[in-house]
């Protein structure tokens, strides 16, 4: 009986605060798809989350006022560039500290680590300054570039590798696969959940980077969503209605992959070809 | 076609560590099984790994068919390996297991198919073909890792305790399979284990390694027999060898051996040099109620192990016993006799034990055999 109480109490707490997280994209979707007037008048009632009336005139001006699919497919560009780049010098650099052998090694790792607690903002100005000098600006390269070598994703593959059994690696070369063909053939397929959750923490990171698109593009041809979401502060009448809407067609994409690269944690148990 | 593999002189050192392995010589020739025994850490598994091609070699040279392979890489020393979690790939079928090896040989895909299948029907695991590791018990998973080293036919077998994460049963039935499939296909075979029941078992031959250092190589019977220092002389038997420090040479009679205040004729005087004699705990026989008058020693029991066919007695000993570094040894300060199971003993009780004195080991200040 006390189990049982103790239980609801649980699932209560647990509840409360899965909605307290949850409200704000609960009330971004449901003030999309309000008329515009109703959304900040409407704002601090239960009529915010329940609303009586829904309509998609929001998302309609959405795609008239806004090249909304040109900033969708520059995102999509940038983000899977950095994130699947990413994943693969990423990986090979953390393999290379947590399995290879060779000199200055703990010293890359400790300069790995060391700039991994430095912000990006820190270095915005120098790294703007340095790519003006070489050119880069305007371009998909710049908002690439900097970010495929990232210090977090190699420490997470790092210590991902040190875990794996060095077996599987060596029972590769044993049966003839080279330092990359295991690499690729052995290691990658057992390393799945790693990989989805650097995939994940690098898109989440990327896809709302505001600061250095606005640093080193000037036009809509290149720039990602969240520029696009800014020009309609530079639009006026401000439309809450449809800068909500617009933000939900800009993280509905980012939950798509969620959701599917979520699977990779649970399959592929590195362990399970070994004893027990 | 079944390789001939020699260490001349091999030695392993670990950056700024110990010696590991230290000046080794052995030759395994071609066809035969050779068995690596020695307790934890005394540097079996560096061996096989430093012929696997997985670790350095520090010094000295090995050879696989009288090519120098210290600089090959493991690829090139045609060999398999069974490891001790098996290390099968956790993400590929049993039939992509077992191809992985020819795969990565470049062999064409239907000769591949055909050399699966027959080590498949030769280990009794063509069932096992479409599962995944983890749905293979520990048993199954034992003879995927034979076969992925079988379905290449190498020039030699490397196992490194292939056995130990099995229970008792299974460690029997697999042992008995490893040995006939290694007679049958005839291919040079390096095993590393701790346990001497497989390596007198298994081996044709075995190297007892102890610190990094070869002990003695023979075959089991004569390991057993005449074994060449204390090391191998407490280490293998169980209960171990009774290893008794003996009085000194002038306070002492050479033609009879002491138990304190007993004493039991020799047939032949104690070598000189002897400071230990070993007795191993199946020499001791109870002396038959007839046998009152002739060379035997009384002993109190202090502990009894009842093993159904026979059974071990302990009993204090009269003589400071030789302590050695590893192995299976009595309980603390005790000798072991290893007598029929009738008539039942108890603990507390007082036997006559004879000597088989044909089967006593001597052995020198050194540890050597005399």
């Amino acid at each position: 009986m006390r189990r049982a109480a103790l239980n609801i109490l649980q699932y209560g707490l647990l509840l409360g605060a899965a909605l307290v997280f949850l409200a704000p994209i609960l009330f971004m979707l449901v003030g999309s798809l309000k008329p515009d007037a109703l959304v900040l008048s409407e704002a601090g009632s239960w009529r915010a989350l329940l609303p009586d009336s829904m309509t998609l005139e929001n998302y309609r001006a959405v795609l008239a006022r806004t090249p909304f699919w040109h900033y969708l497919l520059n995102s999509l560009l940038v983000n899977g560039l950095i994130v699947g780049l990413g994943l693969l010098i990423n990986s090979l650099a953390g393999y290379a500290l947590a399995r290879l052998r060779w000199r200055g090694r703990d010293a890359v790792l400790g300069a790995v680590l060391a700039i991994l607690v430095i912000p990006f903002e820190a270095i915005a100005v120098p790294l703007f300054y340095q790519l003006s000098l070489l050119g880069w600006r305007d371009d998909y390269s710049v908002q690439i570039a900097p970010f495929v070598a990232n210090p977090l994703s190699i420490y997470l593959f790092y210590t991902f590798f040190l875990g794996l059994p060095r077996e599987l690696e060596e029972a590769a070369r044993i049966d003839g696969a080279g330092a990359l063909r295991t690499f690729f053939t052995v290691v990658v397929p057992n390393a799945i959940p790693v990989f989805a959750s650097v995939a994940i923490v690098t898109l989440l990171f990327y896809w709302g980077l505001y600061l250095w698109p606005l640093l080193m593009t000037t036009g809509p041809s290149v720039r990602p969503l969240p520029l696009g979401i800014a020009t309609f502060f530079t639009l006026p009448p401000l439309h809450w209605g449809q800068i909500l809407a617009f933000g939900v067609m800009m993280v509905t994409p980012v939950l798509a992959l969620f959701l599917v690269f979520q699977r990779g944690f649970v399959r592929g148990v590195a362990s399970s070809g070994l004893k027990g | 076609m079944s390789s001939r593999v020699e260490f001349r002189s091999v030695s392993k050192r670990y950056e700024h560590g110990p010696e590991v392995i230290r000046s080794l010589s052995l030759s395994i020739e071609p066809g035969e099984f050779m068995v690596l025994l020695g307790p934890s850490g005394c540097g079996k598994s560096t061996l096989l790994r430093m012929l696997a091609g997985l670790e350095d070699i520090s010094g000295g040279e090995l050879l696989i068919d009288r090519t120098v392979v210290n600089a090959m890489t493991p690829q090139q020393r045609n060999i398999a390996m069974v490891f001790q979690n098996y290390a099968l790939y956790p993400h590929m079928s049993v039939r992509s297991n077992l191809a992985f090896p020819l795969r990565m040989r470049g062999m064409p895909k239907r000769e591949i198919g055909a050399r699966v299948l027959q080590a498949a029907q030769t280990l009794g695991i063509e069932d096992l073909l479409e599962r995944k590791p983890a749905q293979l018990s520990g048993g199954q998973r034992q003879r995927v890792a034979m076969g992925r080293a079988i379905v290449r036919e190498p020039g030699v077998f490397l196992m490194d305790e292939p056995l130990s994460n099995l229970d008792a049963r299974l460690r029997n039935q697999i042992r008995g399979e490893i040995a006939a499939l290694q007679r049958r296909m005839g291919t040079t075979t390096l095993y590393v284990t701790h346990d001497q029941v497989e390596a007198m078992t298994l081996g044709n031959r075995v190297a007892v390694l102890h610190a990094g250092r070869l002990q003695q190589v023979d075959t089991p019977a004569e390991l057993y027999a005449r074994p060449a220092n204390l090391f191998v002389a407490g280490f293998l038997g169980s209960p171990a060898m009774n290893l008794l420090q003996l009085a000194p040479a002038g306070a002492r009679d050479a033609r009879r051996l002491d138990f304190g205040e007993q004493s039991v004729p020799l047939d032949a005087p104690t070598p000189p040099g002897a400071v230990t004699v070993g007795i191993r705990p199946e020499s001791f026989a109870p002396a038959a109620a007839d046998e009152r008058g002739s060379p035997s020693i009384e002993v109190a029991i202090t502990e009894v192990e009842a093993l159904g066919h026979e059974q071990i007695l302990y009993f204090e000993s009269p003589l400071p016993l030789q302590p050695i570094e590893a192995g299976t040894r009595s309980p603390a300060g005790l000798m072991s006799a290893r007598v029929p199971a009738a008539p039942p003993l108890e603990r507390g009780q007082r036997v006559r034990l004879t000597v088989q004195k044909n089967t006593l080991h001597w052995f020198d200040r050194d540890g050597r055999r005399l």
